[in-house]
């Protein structure tokens, strides 16, 4: 068990995904079928993370079957302390995600089902998968049952959402295929250490990491390369909404911690200026951006990618770290900063999405415009969105909190313009969240319905449950600090090596 | 000695011979009317045959037949399978719809055999003049076949621009090979690759293997020799459209492997450069027309030339003579394509010739299966990991970027980022867009599991790829 237990992880949600295209319509057995296969998912996790020997740096649990010999191609799993953390975030998102579908009324359920139980999966295997081929076979499938939510499920603009979507991330991930392939033929190998030891001369780093870098920050996603996440959120509907805020960009996080800063560092470090800048401005502007929005998807949109701003600038600022101070521990600390955020951001986006499809199940509205006074009718559904938008705005206590504050303590040192830049935002982010709360919590009612419209049980589950993880990881955030703290040593130090 | 000979030829090339006499049988019986009605189950049964014997006479190690004029070995024979299969998918998907087009009728499968049976002679000859003869048997079988709709204008219109453009092709092809005698004094193709080895390449041999590239061009339908294929797809009767698209492709992969093999020519420089500029090129135009298409067929159409680039690139890349990259892409482009094609002929009824991309519109709500069957099929022309598709365009990638070639890998790369709007677009009419026309045949029991031998073939192979790999790799290396 415990030896496959990450082949389990993958394949289980996988083939009962197929398995449920073939299941009986009735809606009721359907969601029992889901939610169960999604509570194993997640007992494998907890037990992945009871397991996991987090004082060892080494690749954990691994399987490393030899899949394509003729193109030197693994099957190879592990984990370390960073997968675990989001393959955990990944399975409590969808098994949240599960029990939320089970309380709509969709056409094509178990069509709906599937992608779902299937997507988990292909994350499990992006945050596993130690061969850069077989990461790229997930990165890139994960994009066909994203795709077909958001085409079947979406809204009324879906098409255009949809396609603008997948074609805007195969561009991306197909360079990385082209990098994967050039390090191949210098270094015959597509196994992650070998990567780690691979040598390159300055120019080739500079280009490999180019084109690495395009494919993650598309999915992010970065400053210019953001247009399709508003447009895909505004479409998705809820659930997928939920699962891209909180699971798909945090790919791309992965892959920029994974794949290219410890693989080609000296490339990242002499470019390093322009990603800072271009961090800076979705952490800014963006942020601006979000303030003027009037639909609230599309706000929530905007504000994660401000915030994976926070992300990538932890990651991009090391090297200057390292110029100034050169101690590993600084730059463990950003980096800590960095995948503190992810972790912390997928749970908020997911209630803040949560908490919109609720209001849009209501009124059948997102217009910010179009809504006001909730207080009124919801209070509980108040308190909840109250709170998450506080969490947003990086209220201390919650967990976003702890990530911006490690994030900006580390910017401080490297420069005092990055952290003067990235601190502003904090009061940025503060108008649109609070702002948002203003308009839609507080008020005069517009709408006349009169039953009671209070967040129900299901929804007052997940948005508490989500509401105690905020507040866990933020009050207490050692546990998950320490928990990191030696595979992000072993990161720091496969990258100052190369420097 | 003699005897021993010819009998010992004709022994290994009796699934051949079967299939010519059967061919003859068959349309000696579409002339009876009461024997009218077996033709299709003639068909079948003689392929089946023929196909069956073929295993008896199987070995590992290369025979040549009649007076060398013909090869047989691993290689011949694992396309000529690829062949069968492709073969009987055709003709068992294609009953109902001839049936309701009546165009059953004897002369209709036995040309169709005889097309197979000239692909078959392409694949296996080893003799210029035999090579002519098997090239002229398919084209004209095709020539006929594609016009045999006579009541459509847009039929005699695809079979007047075939033939005439596939005339000129095998009139430069034949304008090639009188080069190649006269240099080499011999009409044998191994005798032909043995004199390149032995004399230095002269400019002449180099332009008669030019012309005969041109040629191949004209028949993978290589931009910038491309024009005649939109136009065949589209009038030609679904059916034939589907063995163009696929059986050719293989035995014309076949021909050019024979003249390219352990021959120095791959390493001239204007030569492979002509192959690399050809495969480009055809990516380039293919791609981009194909975003314009609205028919369904013009647009599969387009994709086949951009698809026809890879394999130059392919053969182009074919470094330390090492074709086994690109015989998988023709294979599985072949496969691929003709699951596509087989699935439009499945859904075209009597009532109702599904024409338009938008026709396709909700398909999912009326038949899903379909639907992903035909995803399945798209995503793998497209080179979407989860398909043989994916490992296609890898190999050609990787062989890319193995010669340093990064540029070059790059653009092919973009303009298959552009590509995957047509194939996407096709996706979202089947699944995101409401209104199924009800005219569009979803049954068939029989039809639907048969169509779904490709796209299953497609998912497993993807996951254990390497006895194929190595296979492949093993006969063509």
């Amino acid at each position: 068990m415990i030896a496959n237990i990450l082949s389990s992880l993958i394949w289980l949600p996988i083939i009962s995904g197929f398995l449920i295209l073939f299941c009986s319509k009735k809606v009721s057995y359907l969601n029992i079928y889901n939610i169960f296969i999604n509570f194993i998912v997640f007992l494998l996790s907890i037990f992945l993370l009871i397991n996991f020997n987090e004082s060892s740096p080494e690749f954990q649990f691994v399987e490393n079957i030899h899949w394509i010999p003729s193109l030197n191609i693994f099957y190879y799993l592990g984990v370390d302390a960073i997968s675990v953390l989001l393959i955990l975030l990944n399975t409590i998102i969808f098994l949240i995600v599960s029990i939320y579908n089970s309380t709509l009324s969709l056409k094509k359920t178990n069509h709906y089902y599937a992608s779902f139980l299937i997507a988990n999966g292909l994350t499990i295997g992006v945050f596993c998968a130690l061969d850069a081929i077989l990461f790229y076979i997930f990165f890139e499938a994960l994009l066909i049952p994203m795709f077909l939510i958001i085409g079947i499920w979406g809204g009324a603009n879906r098409i255009y959402a949809s396609i603008k979507f997948f074609i805007y991330t195969f561009l991306g991930s197909i360079l990385l295929l082209i990098s994967f392939l050039y390090i191949n033929s210098s270094i015959s190998s597509f196994n992650v250490n070998s990567f780690y030891g691979a040598n390159f001369s300055l120019i080739e780093q500079e280009w490999l990491f180019m084109a690495m870098a395009i494919a993650f920050a598309i999915k992010i996603p970065m400053f210019p390369f953001h247009t399709w996440l508003p447009d895909a959120h505004v479409e998705a509907p809820t659930s997928g909404s939920v699962v891209l805020a909180a699971i798909l960009l945090k790919v791309g996080a992965y892959g920029f911690i994974r794949y290219v800063l410890p693989v080609v560092p000296l490339g990242a470090m002499s470019i390093d200026i322009y990603f800072i800048v271009l961090s800076l401005i979705a952490i800014v502007y963006v942020g601006i951006v979000a303030i003027s929005q009037n639909d609230m998807k599309k706000l929530i949109a905007y504000s994660s990618i401000s915030h994976m701003g926070f992300v990538t600038l932890g990651f991009f600022i090391i090297f200057q770290l390292f110029d100034n101070t050169s101690s590993a521990k600084d730059l463990v600390i950003s980096l800590s900063g960095s995948m503190y955020q992810i972790i912390s951001h997928g749970f908020v986006s997911a209630a803040l999405f949560i908490c919109v499809g609720s209001i849009y199940d209501r009124y059948k509205t997102k217009k910010i415009s179009d809504l006001s006074g909730l207080l009124n009718q919801m209070p509980i559904y108040s308190w909840f969105f109250v709170f998450f938008a506080l969490a947003n705005c990086g209220l201390p206590g919650t967990s976003s909190f702890v990530g911006e504050l490690l994030i900006i303590m580390s910017a401080f040192k490297a420069n005092f313009i990055y952290a003067f830049l990235a601190s502003g935002t904090l009061i940025i982010s503060a108008v649109y969240s609070l702002w948002l709360v203003k308009r839609v919590i507080y008020g005069e009612i517009k709408t006349d319905l009169k039953e009671n419209l209070d967040a129900n049980f299901v929804e007052r589950f997940i948005l508490f449950s989500l509401a105690l993880i905020v507040i866990i990881l933020g009050v207490y955030p050692d546990y998950m600090m320490s928990f990191m703290n030696i595979t992000l040593q072993h990161i720091t130090e496969n990258i100052i090596i190369k420097l | 000695m003699i005897i021993h000979n010819i009998t010992n030829s004709l022994i290994n090339f009796i699934p051949e011979v079967i299939l010519f006499t059967m061919s003859m049988v068959i349309l000696l019986a579409g002339t009876f009317e009461c024997l009218k009605k077996y033709v299709f189950h003639l068909t079948v049964l003689s392929v089946i045959a023929a196909s069956l014997i073929g295993i008896n006479y199987l070995s590992t190690d290369s025979h040549l037949l009649f007076n060398s004029s013909l090869i047989k070995n691993n290689i011949t024979e694992f396309f000529k399978y690829i062949c069968y299969f492709i073969f009987l998918i055709q003709i068992v998907i294609s009953k109902e719809y001839l049936k309701q087009n009546n165009l059953i009728s004897g002369e209709f499968y036995s040309l169709l055999i005889f097309a197979l049976l000239g692909c078959f002679i392409i694949i296996s000859a080893n003799n210029l003049i035999v090579l002519f003869l098997g090239i002229e048997l398919s084209s004209l079988s095709l020539y006929s076949l594609i016009a045999l709709n006579r009541s459509s204008f847009l039929s005699s219109e695809a079979a007047i621009k075939y033939f005439v453009l596939s005339i000129i092709a095998s009139a430069i092809i034949l304008f090639g090979f009188s080069y190649l005698y006269g240099i080499s004094g011999s009409i044998n193709i191994l005798d032909i690759t043995k004199y390149a080895n032995n004399n230095e390449i002269s400019n002449l041999y180099l332009f008669s293997y030019v012309l005969i590239f041109i040629g191949v061009a004209f028949k993978f339908a290589v931009a910038p020799f491309h024009m005649w294929l939109p136009d065949v797809y589209e009038g030609a009767p679904l059916p034939i459209t589907n063995f163009i698209a696929s059986i050719p492709k293989i035995a014309f992969f076949v021909f050019a492997f024979r003249f390219l093999n352990n021959n120095p020519i791959i390493d001239d420089e204007n030569f492979s450069k002509l192959i690399l500029f050809l495969g480009m090129f055809s990516i380039f135009i293919g791609n981009l027309f194909a975003l314009a298409q609205k028919k369904i067929m013009r647009m599969l159409a387009y994709s086949g030339v951009a698809n026809a680039g890879f394999i130059f690139i392919a053969l182009f890349s074919a470094l330390e003579n090492n074709f086994s990259i690109a015989a998988f892409y023709v294979t599985s482009y072949s496969i691929t394509t003709v699951s596509a094609i087989s699935i439009i002929t499945f859904l075209s009824s009597k009532k109702f010739n599904l024409i338009y991309i938008n026709d396709l519109k909700g398909l999912a709500s009326k038949s899903g299966y379909i639907a992903i069957l035909l995803m399945v099929t798209l995503l793998s022309t497209a080179g979407i990991p989860l398909t043989i598709g994916f490992y296609a365009k890898y190999l050609v990638l990787d062989a890319l970027v193995d010669r340093n070639l990064i540029l070059i890998a790059v653009i092919v790369v973009l303009m298959t980022v552009v590509g995957l709007y047509y194939y996407l677009r096709v996706i979202w009419f089947m699944f995101f867009e409401t209104g199924f026309n009800s005219l569009i045949n979803t049954s068939g029991k029989f039809s639907i599991i048969i169509l779904s031998l490709i796209p299953a073939s497609i998912l497993l192979i993807f996951l254990f790829p390497d006895l194929v790999f190595k296979y492949i790799f093993e006969i063509l290396t």
